[in-house]
C-alpha cells in the first residue's frame, strides 16, 4: 500500500547553503516540490505548483517574503506560509503575523522547530518561534485601560508649560522662561492635546482652568 | 562780615538779578556739551555788567589734582597783568582754598577785612592789584569740588550783601552743573570712540535703529557691512534690500522678536554681494527699552562671517563624507555578517540538527545537542552585533518600524514603560535623513537607559511642517543644561553634529527633576547628494 500522500512544500530562500541544508531536513516527512531564491518566483512559483505549504525567508531580492505573502493574498491565495528567518526581532515577527504568515521560525531552530511549525501550519495553527513568543506579547499588550486622572498623564514639564499658556503666555515668552525653544514649547503643547484629546488653544486653557491648574 | 552799608552804591538789584538767574538757567537747559562753554562766557559777562564787577573767572582743577588750579573761562573786558596758566592753589590761595574746599563761599570788599591766616592770599592778591572779590565754589549740590569761580572788583573796593551771595551761589551751581556735564559728555565720546576703534579693528560694525524715527545709525564698518556707498543715508529698507531675498523674512522677523524678548537676538544672514557671490553676515541685537518698557531701539554689532562659514561648510561636507563613509562601512559589514556568515552557522546548526535527530538518543546525541545549541547562541550574538552596526529594519520596513524595533529592544532590557505614537503612512524620504532619526532615536533611548531613572518613555514620530520630527522624551531625573560637560557625555554633540548634516535641528528641554525630552526635526525632502 503507498503510504498517504505526503504534503507537497515550496521553499524559497536565496542561500544555497541553506536551502540544501533544508531540503534534507524537510524529505523525511514532506515532498519538496520547488525551491525558488527570490520574491518573485515564489509568487509565480506558488501559482503553477500549488504546494500545500510555502516555507520562505524574508529578506530575498527583488520582492522580500512578506510582500510576496501580501501579493499571494491579494489574488486570493489562502496557502499557509512559514517565514524562516535569520532575523530575531520582533519587528520581523509581528509584519510577518500582520501579513498572514502561520509560522516564524529562526533558522538556527529549524531542525527542532521548523517541520512542528510546518504541521502547525497545515492544521491551520500559528506557530511563533519561542524565542520571540514572548516578546512580540508584550509588544500586543496594550497598555492598562481604566480610568485615569487626565492630569496624571502630563509630565511635570507638560503641566508646567499648560500652567504658562492658560496664563496667556506665548510659546515664545514660555520658551525664554523655562530657557528652551519655542520649537520645544510648541512640541509639548501638542503632545498635551494629543494626549488629552483636545484640538484647540482654548480648549487646553479651559482644562487647564478645569482642573485648577491654573486659577482665574 | 558786617552788613551794616555798602561801600559803593548801587546794591544789588533783586529783580533784575532774579531776571538774570532765569536766562542764564535757560541759556544753559538743552544746550548742546560743545555749547556750554559759549553760554558759561556769556553768563560771566552778563553776571559782571549787571553788577558793575571787572573780572570773572572760572578755575578748574588740573586733571582732578585738588590743588593745581588753570583759567578755563575768563572774562577781563579792562585786561591787567598777565595771568599764570597755572597756579598752585596751596602756595598762592591757601586760606580761600580751604574756605572753598570746606563748601564756604570767601568775600572781601577790601583786603583789609582778610584774616590774619591769609597773609598769602592777600599777598597774591596784590599782586593782580584785587580790590575786592568772592570765590564761590564750583560744585553741584554736594558734589566733588570742581574747582573755583571768582567774580573780582580791581576799580574799586565793593560791597557784598548777602543776597547777592546767594545769587552768585546760584550761578556757580548752575556753571557746575554745565561743567559736569561737558566732563561727562567727554568720556561718552572718548568711550564711543575707543569702543568704535575696537570694532573697526576686531572688523565689528555697530548699528542703532529708533524704532520710532526708523533712524538707522551705523558705524562706518556697518556702512560697509551693508554695502553702502559714499553719503547714501542708512535706512531700514536700504539695509534690507542687500540681504538675500529668502533670508529676508528671517532678519525682519528677528528684528520683531529682539521687541518682544529681554535677550539678544542672533541671527545669521547672506549679502548678495553687488558684484556677484554672497557674504554671509551676523547680527546680534538688543532692544532697549523706555521708562515705560516699551522698546524704544534697536542696538546691535554686525560682524562678516563669510570665511567661518567657508570653513564650515567644508567640515561639513567631511563629516558628511566621514559619517556616510563610516556608516557605509558598518552597513556593509552587517550585511556579511547577516548575508554571509549568519547564514553559514545556520547552516552548521541545520547539520548538527540532522545528526542529533539520527542518533536519536544516547551521548553522543547530547553531545551533538550541546554543539548545536552553542552555534545558536553565537547565531544570535552575531545577529545582534549585526543589527547594532546597522539596522537591517530601516532599510526593509522603514524608519517607523525601526524605531519600533529599537523600542523593543528597550523594553526588554529595561524596566520604564515605553509609549509609542509612530505615524508610518508616508515615507521618508532621504536615506541620510531616516537614518540620522534612527542614530538619534538610538542615542536618546540608550540615554534614558543609562541616565534617566524614569518610570515612562514616550516616543514620537510624525510629520512637521515640511519635513519629520522625532521625540523621545522621559519623565525622569534630567539635568541642568547648563552643565557643559554632562552635554558631551550625554552624546547629544554627536546627535546635534549628524542632525546638522541633514540640515534638520535638534532642541533638547531638560531640567533637574523634569525629565529630558529629545526632538529633532529633519526636511522631508533629505540631504541626499
Amino acid at each position: 500500500m503507498r503510504p498517504p500522500q505526503r504534503p507537497r512544500v515550496l521553499l524559497a530562500d536565496d542561500h544555497r547553503l541553506v536551502a540544501e541544508g533544508l531540503k534534507s531536513l524537510l524529505e523525511a516527512e514532506f515532498e519538496l516540490v520547488g525551491v525558488v531564491e527570490d520574491g518573485r518566483a515564489l509568487v509565480e512559483a506558488a501559482r503553477t505548483l500549488r504546494p500545500d505549504v510555502i516555507v520562505a525567508d524574508i529578506t530575498m531580492p527583488h520582492l522580500n517574503g512578506i510582500d510576496a505573502l501580501a501579493q499571494l493574498r491579494e489574488s486570493g491565495s489562502r496557502v499557509p506560509m512559514v517565514f524562516l528567518t535569520m532575523h530575531r526581532n520582533v519587528a520581523y515577527a509581528r509584519r510577518a503575523l500582520e501579513a498572514g504568515a502561520s509560522g516564524f521560525v529562526l533558522k538556527h531552530s529549524a531542525p527542532v522547530e521548523l517541520v512542528t511549525a510546518i504541521h502547525a501550519a497545515l492544521a491551520g495553527e500559528t506557530y511563533l518561534t519561542p524565542a520571540l513568543a514572548g516578546a512580540v506579547l508584550a509588544a500586543l499588550k496594550a497598555a492598562p485601560e481604566g480610568p485615569v486622572d487626565p492630569v496624571a498623564t502630563l509630565t511635570l514639564r507638560q503641566r508646567e508649560i499648560l500652567q504658562l499658556l492658560a496664563e496667556g503666555k506665548s510659546a515664545k515668552e514660555i520658551g525664554s522662561a523655562l530657557q528652551i525653544s519655542a520649537r520645544t514649547v510648541e512640541f509639548h503643547k501638542y503632545q498635551m492635546m494629543e494626549t488629552l484629546g483636545l484640538h484647540t488653544n482654548a480648549e487646553l486653557v479651559h482644562f487647564a482652568i478645569r482642573h485648577g491648574i491654573v486659577e482665574i | 562780615m558786617s552788613q551794616r552799608e555798602d561801600l559803593r552804591a548801587p546794591p544789588v538789584p533783586g529783580e533784575e538779578f532774579e531776571l538774570l538767574a532765569f536766562h542764564l538757567l535757560s541759556a544753559f537747559v538743552g544746550r548742546r556739551a560743545d555749547e556750554l562753554d559759549g553760554a558759561i562766557e556769556t553768563a560771566q559777562r552778563s553776571v559782571c555788567e549787571l553788577l558793575d564787577l571787572d573780572i570773572a573767572v572760572v578755575w578748574q582743577w588740573v586733571g582732578g589734582s585738588q590743588r593745581y588750579l588753570t583759567i578755563s573761562h575768563l572774562y577781563r573786558p579792562l585786561g591787567g597783568p598777565p595771568l599764570p596758566e597755572v597756579v598752585d592753589a596751596q602756595q598762592m590761595f591757601p586760606w580761600v582754598l580751604r574756605e572753598v574746599a570746606a563748601g564756604r563761599s570767601v568775600r572781601f570788599s577790601s583786603l583789609e577785612e582778610l584774616p590774619a591766616q591769609a597773609a598769602h592770599d592777600r599777598q597774591t592778591y596784590e599782586f593782580f592789584e584785587v580790590k575786592s572779590a568772592v570765590a564761590l565754589p564750583l560744585s553741584t549740590g554736594g558734589g566733588p569740588l570742581l574747582g573755583v569761580l571768582s567774580f573780582v572788583a580791581t576799580r574799586a573796593a565793593r560791597s557784598w550783601p548777602q543776597r547777592a551771595i546767594r545769587r552768585l551761589e546760584l550761578v556757580a551751581r548752575i556753571f557746575a552743573g554745565a561743567l559736569g556735564r561737558k566732563a561727562a559728555d567727554a568720556a561718552l565720546r572718548e568711550s564711543e570712540e575707543r569702543l568704535q576703534l575696537a570694532a573697526e579693528s576686531a572688523g565689528v560694525g555697530l548699528w542703532s535703529l529708533d524704532l520710532a524715527t526708523s533712524a538707522f545709525w551705523m558705524t562706518d564698518q556697518a556702512r560697509r557691512h551693508f554695502a553702502l556707498s559714499g553719503e547714501e543715508p542708512a535706512t531700514l529698507e536700504r539695509a534690507l534690500s542687500g540681504i538675500a531675498p529668502e533670508d529676508r523674512a528671517r532678519v525682519a522677523a528677528a528684528l520683531k522678536e529682539s521687541t518682544e524678548v529681554q535677550t539678544d537676538v542672533r541671527v545669521e544672514y547672506r549679502l548678495s554681494a553687488p558684484g556677484g557671490g554672497e557674504r554671509w553676515l551676523v547680527s546680534l541685537g538688543r532692544a532697549r527699552r523706555g521708562p515705560s518698557g516699551a522698546p524704544e531701539s534697536i542696538m546691535g554689532v554686525t560682524s562678516d562671517i563669510t570665511e567661518r562659514k567657508r570653513t564650515e561648510e567644508a567640515l561639513h561636507d567631511l563629516s558628511r563624507r566621514l559619517i556616510r563613509a563610516h556608516e557605509g562601512e558598518r552597513a556593509l559589514l552587517a550585511r556579511e555578517l547577516h548575508d554571509d556568515v549568519s547564514q553559514r552557522l545556520a547552516v552548521l546548526a541545520i547539520d548538527v540538527g540532522r545528526a542529533e535527530l539520527a542518533a536519536r538518543r544516547g551521548k553522543q546525541a547530547a553531545a551533538l545537542r550541546e554543539v548545536r545549541e552553542g552555534l545558536v547562541r553565537l547565531s544570535e550574538d552575531i545577529h545582534s552585533l549585526s543589527y547594532q552596526l546597522h539596522p537591517s529594519v530601516l532599510e526593509e520596513f522603514g524608519l517607523a518600524e525601526a524605531i519600533e524595533a529599537e523600542c523593543d529592544l528597550f523594553r526588554r532590557r529595561f524596566p520604564p514603560r515605553v509609549s509609542l505614537d509612530l505615524l508610518r503612512s508616508s515615507p521618508m524620504a532621504g536615506a541620510d535623513a531616516a537614518l540620522c532619526l534612527f542614530r538619534v532615536a538610538q542615542e536618546a533611548l540608550s540615554n534614558v537607559a543609562r541616565h534617566a531613572r524614569a518610570s515612562a518613555v514616550s516616543v514620537t514620530l510624525r510629520p512637521e511642517g515640511s519635513g519629520w520630527l522625532l521625540a523621545v522624551g522621559d519623565d525622569g531625573v534630567g539635568f541642568d543644561r547648563a552643565a557643559q560637560h554632562e552635554r558631551r557625555s550625554l552624546g547629544l554633540a554627536s546627535m546635534r553634529e549628524r542632525m546638522e548634516l541633514v540640515s534638520g535641528t535638534l532642541d533638547i528641554d531638560s531640567a533637574p527633576g523634569r525629565g529630558t525630552t529629545v526632538i529633532a526635526w529633519v526636511p522631508a525632502e533629505g540631504e541626499s547628494e
